[in-house]
């Protein structure tokens, strides 16, 4: 009885072409200033007959797929090259990415972009608000320095002359924390924080003041 | 069949301990509220919803739900400035996006959630097609 | 004492069931949102789920590998997996398509190791639960024992 429910598991594999996945999953890390983050996805046709990739489609135009078009004879290699618009976004991303085969048994395969973007610092947070007759005390945005990047200074500046900013080292290259204070009942402000990273080009940060 | 059965219980209570720890201190325990809001409850909040469009500004341009602003993450800065002219700590930011399966809505309410720090930001189940659904002439 | 050769596949599935179960864990918050992707349950059910199975899977897995509570063990995780194929085939009928969670959150929604792999443990854990509750001729059970003649 067992041996029976086992080969009638085992069957339908035998008969088809069949995408090996190396990975169906790829984690990638990149900067916001990088622009883009890229990836490679491949895989085996580990069946018995050519397979060819006829469609990529991915969840949002922050995400691009080129796919290996030729047809992917037994025991061949094919491969997806993926890349990921990195500029103004932070965190963890999820992208899947569907693509579509001439395999009729097996057409849809959906494989994942993580993405992990991170800055050379980090703001928190990047909103400050004061609400309708709340005193006009200063409030603070934390700044932490990402591991792996050598962080020798932070440069900041206000958009409006109605913002005080004062910058505290708490720990060189690692944390500093700046105080906000407005010196108005109506401040709409932006504040860029830039820091100097050795080895990279300046990449500014943006935190917004809001006075109402 | 009474051993397997006492063999069983003991393991789905014995499972609890760790599934109870899991719960007061994991880093990454889930939030007991869900961020996500049907039409129906957001439409009920009236005039202290602020919607944001987090789909291309391609999309935005042929259609949103009246009232809406964008807010991508292509044109991070320049949106959220713009978003913020609009925004008291009062309104409910409701974040829709293409479908049921879109993630957009999601990193963007995230975005305003954990960077920005906004209270009271969701995300609209089954997005802009819901909308359409309800308001198809 | 138990058959010798059915403790490879008690164990194999043990061993599954305890990776698949600490992968889960790893991050509960993302497998809440895989669970409510099935739009079976509201969120504080799924939060619940999420928070429970993944160790209910590791404690099964530590039993059957260890061969403690193994009867018990066998029953739980058949009935983990007849659920988990239920959703997920409700969830494909329904038109959904989604990542299973089986593996962690963030893993793709490719369909074969659901339709394949977890009717295929469902059928070896059928098979020890039965062997398990109809003991066998002594003349086979490794071990010491009297001598059957």
């Amino acid at each position: 009885m067992f041996k029976r429910l086992l080969l009638l598991f085992l069957l339908p594999l035998a008969a088809r072409a069949d995408l090996r996945w190396t990975d169906t999953t790829v984690f990638t890390a990149a900067s916001p200033s990088e622009g883009r983050a890229t990836a490679q996805f491949t895989f085996t046709n580990t069946g018995a007959y050519p397979i060819k990739i006829t469609a990529t489609r991915t969840s949002c135009g922050c995400t691009a797929a080129v796919a290996d078009t030729r047809p992917i004879l037994p025991g061949q290699v094919g491969k997806i090259d993926v890349s990921f618009k990195t500029l103004n976004r932070r965190g963890l991303y999820e992208e899947p990415i569907e693509i579509d085969t001439n395999d009729p048994t097996a057409s849809l395969n959906t494989v994942t972009l993580r993405v992990l973007i991170r800055d050379a610092v980090e703001l928190l947070p990047t909103l400050l608000f004061w609400q309708p007759g709340e005193p006009l005390t200063p409030k603070i945005i934390d700044i932490s320095a990402t591991d792996g990047f050598d962080v020798t200074k932070i440069n900041t500046a206000s958009s409006s002359p109605d913002v005080q900013l004062d910058l505290a080292t708490i720990k060189p290259g690692a944390d500093y924390k700046l105080t906000v204070t407005p010196k108005s009942p109506h401040v709409k402000a932006t504040i860029s924080i830039t820091p100097v990273v050795t080895g990279h080009l300046p990449h500014t940060i943006t935190a917004h003041i809001r006075v109402s | 069949m009474s051993r397997a059965l006492r063999q069983a219980l003991s393991l789905l209570l014995l499972a609890c301990l760790p599934a109870l720890a899991t719960a007061l201190w994991h880093p990454r325990r889930p939030a007991w509220q869900s961020d996500e809001v049907t039409l129906s409850a957001a439409t009920a909040w009236g005039s202290a919803v602020l919607w944001v469009d987090a789909r291309p500004d391609a999309d935005f341009a042929r259609a949103h739900i009246p009232g809406a602003v964008p807010l991508n993450e292509d044109h991070w800065d320049d949106q959220l400035n713009a978003l913020l002219d609009q925004w008291t700590a009062k309104r409910k930011i409701v974040v829709y996006c293409s479908s049921l399966s879109c993630q957009a809505s999601h990193d963007v309410a995230r975005r305003l959630r954990d960077e920005a720090a906004m209270p009271n930001v969701f995300v609209l189940q089954g997005g802009w097609e819901a909308w359409r659904k309800q308001h198809a002439p | 004492m138990t058959f010798l050769p059915r403790r490879i596949p008690a164990s194999l599935i043990g061993l599954i069931f305890l990776l698949f179960g600490a992968l889960k864990a790893i991050d509960p918050a993302g497998f809440a949102i895989d669970i409510r992707n099935y739009r079976l349950l509201p969120w504080t059910a799924c939060v619940l789920l999420a928070l429970y199975l993944p160790w209910l899977e590791i404690i099964c897995g530590v039993a059957l590998l260890f061969n403690r509570a193994y009867r018990g063990a066998l029953v739980v995780t058949a009935a983990l997996l007849i659920e988990f194929i239920i959703a997920y085939s409700s969830a494909r009928l329904r038109g959904l398509d989604i990542a299973c969670g089986c593996f962690g959150h963030g893993t793709q929604s490719f369909h074969w190791p659901v339709l394949i792999m977890d009717p295929f443990l469902l059928a070896i854990l059928i098979y020890l639960l039965k062997a398990e509750l109809r003991p066998l001729s002594p003349v086979i059970r490794a071990g010491p024992g009297p001598d059957p003649e």
